[in-house]
C-alpha cells in the first residue's frame, strides 16, 4: 500500500510539475514583473555581443538574434560569437532579426518564448512583451560578467556555467603559479581614436584576466571608475607605459596589426619611441573581439595568451 | 490658378473652387490610402493578403498575426502619416510667419531641444530613459523654443530677423552640448541615442498614435482657422496691421502652434529632417492655392513623405530597419534642389 502511494505521488508529480511550474515571475532591471517560462526553449536576444554570445556559451536555445552587417562582404554575423564559439547565422538555427533597431516582425516570426534585451536597446519593452515575455537587463548596475549568472539562472544552464567558471579558475591558477604577476605591469588600450586614446577600467576579458591575476596597471587606468571608460589625451600616452602593452584592431572588419599601428601613428606620430614597452618589443596588437568580448572562451584565450608571452624566456620581470 | 465657380441656393451662394489644388489633394489622399494598404500588407512576418484582411476583420490566423498587424503595422503607419503631417504643417507655418522659405522646425530649436534632453538621459541614465523619452523630448522642445522666443521678442522692431538669428544661434549652442555628450558619453548609450536621432518610427505603437491623434484634433483645426491672419502676415507687418490683424499676438500664437506640432512629432519618433522644409514647397509646386488649402496640401504631402519613407525603410532591406529620417533626407534633398533649379527663373525665394 505504501509503495502504491509513493508510486502514485511520483506519477502525479511527473505530470503536474510541468503544468504547475511552467512559468515563474522575476523582476527585471527596469523593475518590471515578468512571467517567464521555467524552461525556455526558444530564446531571442536583442544584443549579439553582450547577450547572444553568453547565451551560446551557456548552451541556451537561441532562436533569434540581433547581429551586424560585415563591412567586408555584407554578410550577417553575430559579433564575437563567430570567432569565439564558431556559431553563426549560417551554421545554426539562429535567425537574423536585424541590426539596431531590430525588425519586430522578424522577431515575431522566430516565435520566441523568451526575449532578452538591454536598457540601451531602442526597442519598446511593451511591444516586445506582446511577442513573448521580455526581460530587460541593465549591465551597468553590476559587473559585466554577472550577466552570465543571471542568464544561466533564467535559462536553467547553471551546470554549464559552473564548468566555465571552474575552467577559468584553473587556467588563472596556472597563470599565477607560473608567472610573477604582481611584479609585472600591463597597459591596455582599445586603440587610437579621434585624436585620443580609448582606455577602460577593465577592458573586456583581457582586462578581467589582468585584474584577476593581480598584474599591476598604470594609475591612469586605475583611476577610472569601475565599468567606466575614458578618452586619454595623446599627450598623456607615456602614462600608459608598462612592461607589457596591448593595443587592438577589429578582426571582424578584416583589420590587422597594421591598422592598430596606423591609428596610433595618427594620434601620436612616433608613439612607439615614447613607450618603453614598444621599444623593447613588448607592445602587442591583438584582435579586439577576443580581447574585449565578455566571454568565458575569451577569458581562456586571454589567459593562455598571457601565459605564452610571460612564461617564455622573459624580457620582463627579471 | 484654375478656378471653377459653383453656385447654389438660386445664385445667392457662389463659391470659387481651385480645381487643380482640390484634384491634387484628392490624389495625395488616395496615395496615402494606397501606402496604408501597402504598408499593412508588407512586412517580415509572412502573411498573405487574405490573412491580413481576416486579421483586420477580427479573425487573425494566429495570435502573433494579430499582434503584427494591429500592434506593429497599423499604429506604426498611422504614426508615420501624422508625424509627417505635423512636421510639414509646422514648417509651413514658420515659413509664413517668418517670411523665410528656408524656415523649418529646427529654427525654433524643437529638434535640438528634444535631442539634448533625450541624449542626456539615454547616456547618463539609460534605465530611466526609454519610457520617459517622449515626455522628455516634448519638454526639451518646448523649453528651448520658449528660450528662443523669449530672446527674440525681448526688444521691439525687427522681430522676424531677430527670431531667425536667435533660432540659429541657440540651436547651434544646444547642438554643441548634445555633440559633446555623444562624443564623451558611454559608447552604448551614445549608439542608442544616435538611432533615436536618426528619426525612426520603428517603435511607434498605439500610445504614440493616440496622442498624435489628440494633438491633431486640437492643433490642426486651430491652424486652419488661423489661415486668414497667416495669409495677411506673409505680406508683411504693415499690410497685416492695415487688414486688422493684431500681428504680434497672431505671430506668437502661430509660432506656438508650430512648436506644439513639431514637438509632438519629435517626441513620438525623434528628429526627422527636411520634411518641414521640403513639404510646403512641394505642395506649393504641385498646386497653387490660398493659404488654407496650401496647409491641407502641405499636411498631405508631409504625411505621404514620411509614410512612404517608413514603408521603404522597413521593407526594402528587411530585417535591417533603415530609419525613415534617412529616407526623408535622401528623397527630400534632391527633390528640393531639383525644384529650386526648375523654378530658379521665377523663384519665390
Amino acid at each position: 500500500m505504501r509503495l502504491l502511494t509513493i508510486a502514485a505521488a511520483v506519477v502525479i508529480a511527473a505530470f503536474a510539475s510541468p503544468i504547475l511550474a511552467e512559468t515563474r515571475t522575476i523582476t527585471d532591471d527596469l523593475g518590471r514583473q515578468v512571467e517567464i517560462p521555467v524552461d525556455p526553449q526558444a530564446i531571442a536576444s536583442l544584443d549579439d555581443l553582450r547577450l547572444t554570445l553568453p547565451l551560446i556559451e551557456l548552451g541556451a536555445p537561441v532562436v533569434a538574434s540581433h547581429g551586424r552587417i560585415s563591412r567586408v562582404d555584407s554578410s550577417q554575423y553575430i559579433r564575437s560569437a563567430d570567432i569565439l564559439t564558431g556559431a553563426s547565422f549560417e551554421n545554426s538555427n539562429i535567425a537574423f532579426i536585424g541590426i539596431e533597431p531590430v525588425d519586430l516582425e522578424a522577431l515575431a516570426a522566430a516565435e520566441p518564448d523568451l526575449i532578452f534585451t538591454l536598457v540601451t536597446s531602442n526597442a519598446d519593452a511593451d511591444q516586445l512583451q506582446a511577442i513573448a515575455p521580455t526581460v530587460v537587463f541593465d549591465e551597468d548596475i553590476t559587473d559585466r560578467f554577472a550577466i552570465y549568472d543571471r542568464l544561466a539562472e533564467m535559462t536553467g544552464t547553471e551546470p554549464r556555467l559552473w564548468v566555465l567558471k571552474d575552467r577559468y579558475a584553473k587556467q588563472l591558477a596556472q597563470l599565477t603559479r607560473l608567472v610573477d604577476t604582481e611584479s609585472i605591469s600591463i597597459g591596455l588600450i582599445e586603440g587610437g581614436s579621434d585624436g585620443a586614446i580609448a582606455i577602460e577600467h577593465t577592458f573586456g576579458s583581457l582586462g578581467r584576466v589582468v585584474r584577476d591575476a593581480g598584474f599591476i596597471q598604470p594609475d591612469v587606468i586605475e583611476e577610472i571608475a569601475p565599468g567606466g571608460r575614458a578618452a586619454l589625451s595623446a599627450e598623456l600616452l607615456p602614462l600608459l607605459d608598462s612592461d607589457i602593452m596591448f593595443d587592438t584592431y577589429r578582426g571582424d572588419r578584416a583589420e590587422g596589426p597594421e591598422n592598430a599601428h596606423a591609428r596610433m601613428e595618427e594620434v601620436f606620430p612616433g608613439y612607439c619611441e615614447a613607450l618603453t614597452a614598444c621599444t623593447e618589443g613588448n607592445y602587442y596588437r591583438i584582435p579586439r573581439d577576443e580581447a574585449k568580448a565578455i566571454s568565458y572562451n575569451a577569458l581562456s584565450a586571454m589567459t593562455m595568451m598571457l601565459l605564452t608571452i610571460l612564461s617564455a624566456p622573459a624580457p620582463v620581470g627579471e | 490658378m484654375s478656378m471653377a465657380s459653383l453656385e447654389g441656393l438660386g445664385g445667392r451662394v457662389a463659391l470659387q473652387v481651385p480645381l487643380r489644388a482640390l484634384s491634387v489633394a484628392v490624389a495625395l489622399a488616395a496615395a496615402i490610402l494606397a501606402v496604408l494598404v501597402w504598408s499593412l500588407m508588407t512586412g517580415s512576418y509572412d502573411l498573405s493578403r487574405a490573412e491580413v484582411i481576416d486579421t483586420l476583420w477580427g479573425n487573425p490566423p494566429s495570435d502573433t498575426a494579430g499582434t503584427v498587424v494591429w500592434e506593429f503595422r497599423f499604429p506604426r503607419t498611422l504614426t508615420a502619416f501624422m508625424v509627417g503631417a505635423f512636421l510639414a504643417l509646422s514648417g509651413a507655418t514658420l515659413q509664413y510667419v517668418t517670411r523665410n522659405p528656408l524656415a523649418d522646425p529646427s529654427l525654433v530649436g524643437v529638434s535640438q531641444g528634444a535631442a539634448l534632453v533625450v541624449v542626456t538621459v539615454t547616456i547618463l541614465a539609460p534605465g530611466f530613459g526609454f519610457y520617459w523619452r517622449p515626455l522628455l523630448a516634448f519638454g526639451g522642445s518646448l523649453v528651448v523654443a520658449a528660450i528662443i522666443l523669449t530672446i527674440a521678442s525681448s526688444r521691439r522692431g525687427g522681430e522676424t530677423l531677430r527670431f531667425i538669428l536667435t533660432g540659429i544661434g541657440v540651436a547651434a549652442l544646444i547642438s554643441s552640448f548634445t555633440q559633446t555628450l555623444l562624443t564623451y558619453g558611454d559608447v552604448d548609450g551614445a549608439l542608442a541615442a544616435l538611432t533615436w536621432l536618426a528619426g525612426s518610427v520603428h517603435a511607434a505603437g498605439w500610445d504614440e498614435a493616440t496622442w498624435l491623434t489628440v494633438t491633431a484634433m486640437i492643433a490642426v483645426p486651430a491652424l486652419l482657422a488661423a489661415a486668414r491672419p497667416l495669409a495677411a502676415i506673409r505680406f508683411g507687418e504693415e499690410v497685416a496691421t492695415s487688414l486688422g490683424i493684431r500681428v504680434v499676438a497672431a505671430r506668437r500664437g502661430l509660432v506656438g502652434l508650430a512648436v506644439g506640432l513639431a514637438a509632438t512629432a519629435v517626441a513620438a519618433v525623434g528628429p526627422m529632417g527636411f520634411v518641414g522644409l521640403v513639404a510646403p514647397h512641394l505642395a506649393r509646386r504641385l498646386a497653387h492655392s490660398g493659404v488654407g488649402l496650401h496647409l491641407v496640401l502641405t499636411a498631405l504631402t508631409g504625411a505621404l513623405m514620411v509614410g512612404l519613407a517608413d514603408l521603404v525603410g522597413r521593407a526594402a532591406f528587411a530585417p535591417v530597419q533603415v530609419p525613415a529620417g534617412l529616407f526623408t533626407a535622401i528623397i527630400g534633398v534632391p527633390v528640393f534642389v531639383a525644384l529650386i533649379l526648375r523654378t530658379q527663373a521665377r523663384s519665390q525665394l
